[in-house]
């Protein structure tokens, strides 16, 4: 099913607009929310919560395209449980990726402080259209979806290692241009 | 830079690059070439069958070595390879169960590589795993190799390599397994139609527990 045709489902209050949902996008929301909260309970918790979020904001929204919405969604809940899991010291494969980008891109400079958070988000937008198609898909999947190495290099018919490399060099370059646009020193 | 302004940055990353997932397609498998070689290369052992065992009948045969005129058979297609030794009946079992094993191997292969399915991309070819049969019944040894292609990551092993064994392992009963982890190395006996089996596991990827703990529950359930 189209995903305008799942949206016209919402706005006629269709329960089937949920149940097409899932079976569109419930894989990869459960992925990416196991992936973050690295417990499947919380993560079909936060898939729960995401649909029924979802269903309160279609309509008005009509969000373009639903997919990047719901994977957002599904995101910044899985993120909130991953910070109270954090609390408990529960980790999961989001940890280890977070740390990895953030150890390339973390430096002591009072550049960084001033810089927000929507202002480097933009920065990684711009570095990442500069990225080779596969590479850019192995950031998203790696630092977005927080897929481990094996994964994401499945997906993308590379080997483990290879893609290790990969994102390695790309933290690599991510720093190298995040220097020279000024974002950091 | 926090980390927690860079775990928001990410978050907050453009739609267009979150669609790169989202949209992902898989790309084509190799499937069909995939099943239509073995497909060819099991027929060309049917062909080629009778006249081996012929041959090891006659002391011939190449993968002898004990001493009890071992007789020997060699199978052999571009994924799964074995070679049998032993005595007329163990032969017959081996093949049985060789047969048992080649014919899920086919079915295996038959599943979706994106999801579920074996992986049988061409960039994982070189990637071997290998299991050893033994049989020990009043002495004589037989044994079974199985080269087979393509499950190495510990990624697969939840999902594929136990699957393989499990159904290769259908009736038996598991007796005592070792694991070596110093050579990634499993030795796991069980008994298979009567027969005492060692069945080792050896992979060129580091060690994992995973394959432990999957082992140890499919060997004790």
């Amino acid at each position: 099913m189209t995903d305008e045709r799942i949206i016209e489902l919402f706005f006629g209050r269709s329960e089937d607009a949920i149940k097409e949902l899932s079976a569109k996008y419930g894989k990869l929301l459960m992925s990416l929310a196991y992936n973050v909260t690295g417990n499947l309970e919380d993560a079909e918790e936060c898939c729960s919560d995401a649909y029924l979020g979802v269903w309160n904001r279609i309509p008005p929204e009509r969000p373009s395209p639903l997919s990047a919405y719901v994977c957002r969604v599904v995101r910044n809940l899985a993120h909130k449980k991953y910070e109270y899991n954090k609390a408990r010291r529960r980790n999961s494969e989001y940890t280890v990726a977070i740390n990895e980008l953030t150890t390339a891109v973390a430096s002591e400079g009072a550049v960084e402080d001033e810089i927000t958070a929507d202002e480097l988000a933009l920065a990684i937008d711009a570095f990442l259209d500069m990225e080779k198609p596969t590479d850019r898909e192995l950031f998203v999947r790696r630092y977005y979806f927080a897929e481990t190495v094996d994964e994401a290099a499945k997906a993308l018919l590379m080997k483990p290692n290879r893609a290790a490399v990969a994102l390695h060099r790309q933290r690599e370059r991510l720093r190298r241009y995040l220097i020279e646009e000024g974002y950091i020193i | 830079m926090t980390k927690e302004k860079v775990t928001a940055a990410v978050g907050m990353i453009s739609d267009r690059h979150i669609l790169s997932v989202s949209e992902h397609k898989p790309r084509k498998s190799r499937k069909p070439y995939y099943i239509s070689a073995v497909a060819a290369c099991l027929l060309l052992c049917v062909v080629i069958a009778p006249f081996a065992i012929a041959y090891s009948l006659q002391g011939g045969g190449d993968h002898g070595g004990d001493n009890h005129g071992a007789y020997g058979i060699y199978f052999e297609t571009p994924h799964a390879a074995f070679a049998a030794i032993g005595e007329d009946d163990i032969l017959r079992r081996a093949v049985e169960m060789a047969d048992e094993i080649t014919r899920l191997n086919l079915e295996l292969r038959g599943e979706d590589p994106s999801t579920d399915g074996i992986d049988c991309y061409e960039d994982h070819r070189d990637r071997l795993i290998r299991f050893e049969f033994r049989s020990k019944v009043d002495g004589d040894m037989a044994i079974i190799y199985i080269v087979y292609n393509g499950v190495t990551k510990p990624y697969y092993l939840g999902e594929h390599m136990p699957s393989l064994v499990r159904s290769s392992l259908i009736g038996t009963t598991p007796v005592e397994y070792v694991y070596d982890e110093g050579l990634d190395q499993l030795d796991a006996k069980f008994r298979y139609k009567g027969i005492d089996y060692c069945l080792q596991y050896t992979s060129a990827e580091p060690s994992e527990e995973k394959l432990l703990s999957y082992l140890e529950k499919l060997l004790t359930e």
